[in-house]
């Protein structure tokens, strides 16, 4: 019996080092000298995993446009992938593996968890960090040199909705769900104070947790005063079910939910699209009116079959300004990109609005000034840009219709 | 948060107490009855092959992801789907049983337990593979709730799924004192030395308890569908509470549980009006707590 | 030879979990005592530690203590916070039975999580804390940073495995691999069971506060919800994989599964299948659970056997 236990043991620690060792030399080996080199952390799995596709989908379309042109400064770019989980841990351990091992000079796409676990180890090795989705208020005033973001931040998606429930439906007083999470903590947080300090009262504060088995009596202590209008802070899943739960025990008021939910078909069809009728939500909005989201939205939909869905104009622009910013550097190191961010992204310069456009500015000497997709794509100090907002409501088919659009900067 | 009741409140306001006590009470039953069907099958495991199985969630998920599979993808008829769904989860469960957990039933308890975790994480990856890492719906109608006056009580549907609860504790009681597989079940759950003396074939129960267990779990994953959504970690957080009411019941009392799971999903739900809200599930945990320290043989042993 | 950087931090992170498998054996390897909330014993350190040593809050925090201590002083503070725990836990719980034990201690982690998340005045919520301190970060650069931590807990750990082992060896380490295999016939030999059960769980939770304070600074952030039971699941792992009341194997045991479960990310995968890969990592982790303790049973290296005197 212990010979066997021996050999099956050595069998064990042999094939796991073997896996181990196979796995590591061949990622090392495949470094070719002559390509550029970025990390992606996307949440393709966890919570935010119905999202992480588009996201990811928006960086490599936005690496193939920049490939076409012959890549930057001649050489190609290269993406290497890591799946976070929608996870802290898991994040930081992929950027672990990402910058000693697939020696990558930049990072994209993380949300706000994972921006905020690997900032100081990416910071000290002088790796940018970009995001066009980590909106939480945490980062407002930190980073702006190793780390940025295309995303605005949820402290003024609270204003909006503020100034929505306030101004627009003419409600003073409010019930708020919401989810035990850090993003969705943080969009109620701002809301609250936004809402007070305009006026407004919260009558009811619920809070929920994911996973419940049901939610009845929680949406049911929402309206316990009637409120005429409640704000779902939450995500899709736990969004849907309170929906559900709202129509089938006819609370009446109305449902304000936030920027987790859209009328993405995924989302309808948890929700259900009869059920959906009158139900307000948020949507990170680009200006649909401004040429550089449509050409994106074009691009993006032949690009994936899909329609642009929630954060992909803002990855695309968030890929685009590394891009550039490389290019203006002409050197591929992280440090060069860090210095030439707010070259290509802020004024002054030639105003361009895709790729191409600013990769022939750039060859021609000019400075640029991108305005993407998603919006102005000027960074403050502390990395972050200001966008705007749309509330949308969804009609009988659960289709989302605009009524109001809340520019970046409208309201202080 | 709701105010606690005071001397100073009108009577109007207690009316509106009452009233919200009511309605919070049905939806502590509905809870219930899905908690009941989720903690039956594990129990019986525990009792019969004496290991406390963490996988048990997964069962429950692979019910709900069955009734996915038939009734939206293959859009069959709903009865027949949820049929159908029941029985993938019946022999899903054979299937697990045989395969992982019979050989080592040998092995020292605690080794059973941590493979039993293995085989969840192992499941949970294998439903989140087939399934996808995304949310589900079953996309069924909605149904208005009914009101008596102002009081909210409860929707159709809802009302089915208590239904179910309830049909299903007479069934169990019907299968536990009539039947002969099921005398055997309580023989050996309470004695089972003497139970072997007495000839009681123990593969047989075996296979027919993992076949209920698969049945019960995966019923509970349907109702689960019915009220809320799928998605590949729902199994693990249904465990949790799940082990909470098998301790309250005294692990392995089937009238135990039964009686423990609505009182654990009363609390839950009447909780709310008096807790704050973020720790409702907490509150299924406080009880097993408080449960354990005054009675540490469960509440319900026998 | 980059790649040494990473294995190197992986194998801090398996140094930090194994000093917490280590002093979770004494738990269970020897005095069988089935604890399913280790991680709650790894928060109150990591948190302790993060609350002594963090700067006061800011403007947009909520939470109201932040003490600018030295890392040293949070370290003490993280230990004795667990071992103060773990005294006030197990006055009601040790005596309570395997089964009942397990599942009282799974509940108090749970309860432990939800306090992290909602009690936002000490722990600030689901936000959690970042950019905590790291000791001795400033006398070397970030690269070489990566190295001389993984050294300090490499010592942490080598320190622990013979305190503890000396433990074990010591008369302290028989009665308890006595109560392990007959609570009876100890009692009969005259042990104080139970104070003997509380002065190891004390230590052992003590060991485990130590190590979730190193955690916080290897992460260097802290949040609720990277305390789940995913982390007492991999102890658990690590010590019935190594063998009961086998400190070596145990840190074999977490070596292996720090590796096993981080390897998958080498495996390139066009990005269409990297969807996928964190379902089949799971896969891969559950199969190689269920294996091994299918062929080795008793752990990967076994015990002596001693007899209780």
């Amino acid at each position: 019996m212990s010979k066997k236990r021996t050999f099956l043991t050595k069998m064990l620690v042999v094939s796991l080092s073997f896996m181990l060792a196979v796995g590591v030399s061949a990622s090392v080996s495949q470094a070719a000298e002559e390509e550029v080199r970025i990390g992606a952390i996307v949440a393709l799995s966890g919570p935010l995993s119905p999202y992480g596709p588009d996201w990811l989908n928006a960086g490599e379309l936005a690496i193939e446009d920049m490939n076409r042109m012959g890549g930057v400064f001649g050489r190609k770019v290269k993406l290497f992938v890591e799946d976070s989980e929608t996870d802290t841990e898991e994040g930081i351990k992929a950027a672990k593996k990402l910058i000693p091992i697939n020696k990558v000079i930049a990072i994209y796409g993380p949300t706000s968890g994972v921006v905020v676990g690997i900032m100081d180890y990416a910071e000290k090795n002088k790796v940018p960090v970009i995001s066009g989705v980590s909106g939480s208020s945490r980062l407002d005033k930190t980073g702006g040199v190793y780390q940025y973001r295309t995303a605005p931040s949820d402290s003024y998606e609270g204003l909006v909705n503020g100034a929505f429930i306030l101004e627009e439906l003419g409600v003073r007083e409010a019930a708020l769900i919401t989810q035990n999470d850090e993003g969705t903590l943080s969009v109620a947080r701002g809301f609250k104070e936004a809402y007070e300090k305009q006026g407004g009262r919260i009558v009811e504060e619920v809070v929920v947790n994911a996973g419940q088995a049901t939610y009845m009596s929680s949406v049911d202590l929402a309206f316990k005063s009637n409120p005429k209008v409640v704000l779902v802070a939450a995500d899709m899943d736990v969004t849907s079910v309170i929906i559900r739960e709202w129509r089938r025990a006819d609370y009446g008021g109305k449902l304000v939910c936030g920027s987790d939910v859209s009328d993405s078909k995924q989302f309808v069809d948890l929700v259900g699209e009869r059920n959906l009728e009158g139900v307000y939500y948020t949507f990170i909005a680009s200006d649909p009116d401004t040429i550089p989201f449509q050409i994106f939205q074009a691009k993006f939909r032949n690009f994936t079959g899909r329609e642009l869905g929630y954060g992909a104009a803002n990855c695309y622009d968030a890929m685009a300004v590394f891009l550039l910013a490389l290019e203006a550097a002409g050197e591929a190191s992280g440090e060069a990109i860090a210095e030439n961010m707010r070259k290509v992204a802020n004024p002054p310069g030639v105003v361009v609005g895709t790729i191409e456009e600013g990769k022939a500015a750039l060859m021609l000497g000019k400075e640029i000034n991108y305005e993407g997709a998603s919006g102005p794509v000027d960074f403050d100090e502390y990395g972050n840009v200001a966008g705007g907002y749309a509330k949308y409501v969804f009609d009988a088919e659960g289709k989302g219709v605009l009524v109001k659009y809340y520019p970046a900067g409208s309201l202080s | 948060m709701m105010a606690y009741p005071s001397l100073e409140m009108t009577g109007n306001e207690v009316t509106i107490m009452v009233a919200s006590i009511i309605q919070h009470v049905l939806y502590g039953v509905v809870t219930g009855s899905i908690l009941l069907l989720g903690t039956l099958g594990f129990t019986m495991v525990e009792r019969l092959d004496g290991f406390v199985n963490i996988s048990h969630g997964q069962l429950i998920a692979i019910g709900a992801y069955s009734m996915w599979l038939c009734y939206n993808i293959l859009g069959l008829n709903f009865v027949i789907a949820a049929i159908l769904a029941i029985a993938i989860s019946a022999l899903a469960a054979l299937l697990i049983y045989k395969v992982f957990f019979k050989p080592i039933l040998r092995f020292a308890v605690v080794t059973v337990i941590i493979t039993s975790c293995g085989v969840g994480i192992f499941l949970n990856g294998v439903i989140e593979y087939l399934g996808g890492p995304d949310v589900h719906s079953l996309g069924l109608p909605i149904y208005r709730v009914a009101k008596l006056g102002s009081v909210r009580l409860i929707s159709k549907d809802f009302m089915a799924v208590i239904v179910v609860g309830v049909v299903s504790i007479i069934i169990i009681h019907l299968f536990l004192q009539r039947t002969k597989l099921g005398k055997a079940f309580r023989a050996v759950s309470s004695n089972r030395p003497l139970a072997l003396t007495k000839g009681v074939n123990l593969d047989s129960l075996s296979t027919l308890v993992w076949l209920l267990n698969g049945v019960t779990a995966g019923l509970a994953g349907i109702l689960l569908g019915v009220v809320g959504n799928l998605s590949p970690d729902m199994g693990w957080h249904q465990t949790m509470v799940i082990m909470s009411v098998a301790v309250l019941g005294g692990l392995g009392n089937i009238y135990g549980i039964m009686i423990a799971a609505f009182i654990v999903g009363i609390t839950m739900d009447v909780g709310v009006l008096f807790f704050p809200s973020g720790y409702r599930p907490a509150l299924a945990f406080a009880i097993i707590i408080i449960g354990l320290l005054l009675k540490p043989e469960g509440i319900f042993s026998e | 030879m980059e790649w040494i950087d990473f294995l190197v931090a992986m194998a801090s992170l398996g140094a930090i979990y194994g000093i917490v498998a280590v002093a979770y054996n004494i738990q269970y390897g020897y005095t069988r005592m089935v604890n399913f909330g280790t991680v709650a014993w790894f928060a109150i350190g990591a948190y302790t530690y993060t609350i002594l040593t963090t700067h006061p809050p800011l403007a947009e925090d909520s939470y109201r203590f932040g003490l600018e201590l030295s890392p040293v002083l949070g370290v003490i503070g993280a230990g004795a916070a667990s071992g103060v725990v773990a005294y006030l836990v197990g006055l009601p719980t040790l005596k309570l039975k395997g089964h009942y034990f397990a599942i009282v201690t799974f509940a108090f982690a749970e309860i432990v999580g939800y306090t992290l998340i909602n009690e936002r005045w000490l722990t600030n919520g689901a936000v959690g804390f970042f950019s905590i301190p790291q000791p001795l970060a400033g006398w070397v650069s970030a690269y070489f940073y990566n190295y001389l931590f993984f050294f300090m807990v490499l010592g942490v750990l080598i320190v622990t495995y013979f305190l503890l082992g000396r433990v074990a060896k010591a008369p302290f380490g028989r009665v308890l691999k006595g109560i392990r295999e007959s609570e009876t016939v100890c009692l009969s030999a005259g042990k104080k069971v139970s104070s003997f059960k509380m002065k190891a769980f004390i230590v052992s939770s003590i060991f485990m506060g130590v190590a979730g304070a190193l955690y916080a600074m290897y992460m260097t952030l802290v949040t609720p919800d990277m305390f789940n039971l995913l982390v007492t699941f991999t102890v658990l792992f690590a010590v019935v994989i190594g063998g009961k009341a086998n400190s070596k194997g145990v840190i074999l045991g977490m070596f292996l599964l720090v590796f096993a479960d981080q390897f998958t990310r080498f495996i390139e995968v066009p990005s269409s299948y990297a969807v996928k890969m964190s379902a089949i990592r799971a896969m891969i982790y559950g199969l190689l659970l269920i294996i091994i303790l299918r062929f080795l049973p008793q752990g990967i290296i076994k015990e002596k056997k001693v007899i209780c005197d």
